[in-house]
């Protein structure tokens, strides 16, 4: 036993006292060790990074600096029981830019289950030349790229003035800073990805993953493998064991889009093992983030979801500590113009071509569409008038024939050869614009009729002589 | 497939191969010929997002080969355009540690050798089926 003791007492003084930045971790990946030489390279004490759980998030960290779980953490195939070396990202006691090889090899116990894993750092600078392997090239890129990919999500990128974007902004924030699973609703194209995103970027997860699922996409085993895993096909050794997102993902977030679409067997699962992660972090003593952050989103209220029993009550009530709801763009036209010059601006950093933005009569014609495909429609409308605009603002003429026609097929232009009925063209125009107020006056004839500006007895007599419906229900009385 | 003869092969969605190996390529197309779907190589970044962003009805099939970072920039470009358009991306054996970059760029399905073509053009099938409705469509 003594001889064990002297034996331990030794390799720890060597490790402590060892010139190469060494450290080790435990099975659940948290830093049980840090040698003296691995606190000068990293500037922290190890005392301060003792349990610090270093989840690895691919080739490269999400910022330009990892932070130190990140750079510590090693690759997936060393848990598998493969010693790996990566070039890894640190920032240096000064902040400064550190590029080291780490070698990991992991350690096993007695009956030969996974101990731990050992850490050995390159000590000197990586050379120029040994830099420039295609490894850090990729890693270096990755920095690159997935910088451009945040950039694009963050409060900032949610917009609107009208009311009901104000509410959802207010309700974005609150997300950010919690840690709550979020389920969000809403037509499509209204922005749910945009969404889901800029809370995991505004979050405190914002360094780890952020994986987006189409639930509708795959079949229900491949989601299955997908998210939670497999095993190796030992039979043909086609497939190697492959963990499951929701294990690589942690730290970080999971996307669900189309919820509805997910088995219900599949759900029974994500809310046991979410119910799991819950119980570990009530025990644990510190702050720590186990599991993985849950946001959905779906096209209908999960209400009705849960009540067709699409959605089980656990996942459901897992999932709806904070419910989002997305308005569709025809019940916001007040950003219409805000966002329609966003997406000119947008096409305008793409391209040589500079517009300035929208003229009046092409604005008006798009506050008078409905968008059923919402922001995203709006965006792909804006791209082809861009594309087709030949002066310096997007003209009516400009927009696509489907929201001009839309607008008012009546009041197009007829072909060279083609004979116009003028009085079906003029009760075409009427028809229109009468739908048009009634239905931004939300079904009050009075404020209608007030926007046309005619006397309510008259919408109703032309509404009648229309054969519009509600045209008929109400008596109309003499005209003042 | 009764039905789709109706429509004309212009109309077609578009199987967009990136990159991807000849052998894939000729295995998925042969895999595919029963079915309504062009088949089109693009070795080139550019064309390969040209054709993304006008196609309406479009899946990727990207390899991420011997430069997997010029595939999963690509990546990152097809998802900053916001189309609903699935891109599967295929790896080699040594690439398994860019599934997390690639399904954060966008990525719907990994894919990561070894693995057959029949493997590769089964998942393709799948997922046209569903973001094409052709099930839906031969149902009614």
């Amino acid at each position: 036993m003594a001889k064990r003791r002297r034996r331990q007492f030794a390799i720890d003084n060597l490790l402590t006292d060892s010139a190469e930045p060494v450290f080790v971790l435990n099975a659940d990946r948290e830093v049980v060790f840090l040698n003296r030489a691995c606190e000068a390279l990293t500037g922290r004490a190890a005392d301060q990074v003792m349990g610090l759980c270093c989840r690895y998030h691919g080739a490269a960290g999400t910022a330009d600096l990892p932070d130190l779980a990140a750079s510590l953490a090693p690759p997936p195939e060393v848990f598998e029981g493969r010693a790996t070396t990566i070039a890894s990202l640190f920032r240096g006691p000064n902040g400064q830019r550190l590029m080291r090889h780490i070698q990991f090899s992991p350690c096993h116990d007695e009956s030969g289950r996974l101990a731990g894993v050992i850490g050995l750092v390159s000590a000197q600078a990586d050379r120029p030349e040994q830099l420039a392997t295609p490894q850090v090239e990729l890693h270096e890129g990755l920095l690159k790229v997935r910088d451009r990919l945040y950039r694009r999500f963050g409060f900032d990128k949610v917009v609107g003035v009208s009311e009901s974007m104000r509410r959802v902004m207010a309700q974005l924030r609150v997300a950010a800073q919690s840690d709550a699973n979020v389920l969000i609703c809403g037509e499509p194209g209204t922005g749910k990805v945009l969404v889901a995103r800029t809370i995991h970027q505004e979050s405190s997860r914002r360094d780890a993953p952020f994986l987006p699922i189409d639930c509708a996409l795959l079949p229900a085993d491949l989601l299955e493998r997908d998210l939670f895993g497999s095993e190796a096909d030992e039979a043909t050794e086609r497939r190697a064991a492959r963990p499951g997102l929701v294990h690589r993902a942690q730290g970080g977030t999971l996307f669900l889009k189309n919820l509805g679409r997910l088995a219900r067997d599949i759900q029974a699962r994500l809310a046991a093992a979410m119910q799991c992660w819950r119980d570990v972090e009530s025990k644990a003593h510190k702050k720590v983030q186990i599991g993985i952050r849950l946001i959905a989103a779906d096209l209908q209220d999960p209400v009705k979801a849960l009540a067709a029993g699409e959605l089980r009550p656990d996942l459901y009530y897992a999932l709806s500590t904070m419910v989002i709801g997305l308005p569709p763009l025809r019940e916001r036209k007040d950003d219409i113009a805000l966002l329609a010059q966003l997406f000119v601006e947008a096409v305008n950093s793409r391209g040589e071509k500079q517009l300035g933005g929208l003229a009046a009569a092409a604005l008006e014609m798009l506050m008078a569409y409905d968008w059923p495909g919402n922001v995203r429609e709006l965006n792909e409308v804006i791209d082809e008038a861009h594309a087709r605009c030949q002066s310096s603002v997007i003209a009516a003429d400009d927009i696509t024939p489907r929201i001009q026609g839309a607008w008012g097929g009546a009041f197009a232009a007829p072909a060279n050869d083609q004979r116009v009925d003028l009085d079906a063209v003029l009760l075409e125009a009427e028809r229109k614009l009468i739908e048009q107020a009634i239905k931004k006056a939300r079904g009050n004839k009075s404020q209608a009729a007030e926007l046309l500006s005619i006397s309510r007895p008259r919408l109703y007599r032309r509404m009648q002589m229309l054969g519009m419906d509600g045209g008929d229900g109400e008596e109309p009385v003499a005209e003042a | 497939m009764q039905g789709f003869a109706e429509e004309n092969a212009e109309n077609w969605p578009q199987l967009l191969v990136h990159e991807a190996g000849r052998r894939w390529i000729e295995g998925v197309r042969s895999r595919l010929a029963r079915l309504p779907v062009r088949v089109h190589h693009s070795a080139v970044a550019r064309e390969t997002l040209g054709i993304a962003q006008h196609e309406r009805r479009c899946i990727v099939l990207a390899e991420l080969g011997r430069r997997p970072l010029d595939t999963l920039d690509l990546l990152e470009q097809i998802d900053r355009m916001g189309r609903e358009l699935s891109v599967i991306v295929v790896a080699r054996a040594n690439q398994a540690d860019l599934e997390i970059p690639a399904r954060e760029l966008g990525a719907a399905a990994f894919l990561t050798e070894p693995m057959t073509v029949a493997d590769l053009a089964g998942l393709v099938e799948l997922i046209a089926r569903v973001q094409f409705g052709w099930d839906k469509r031969t149902s009614t």
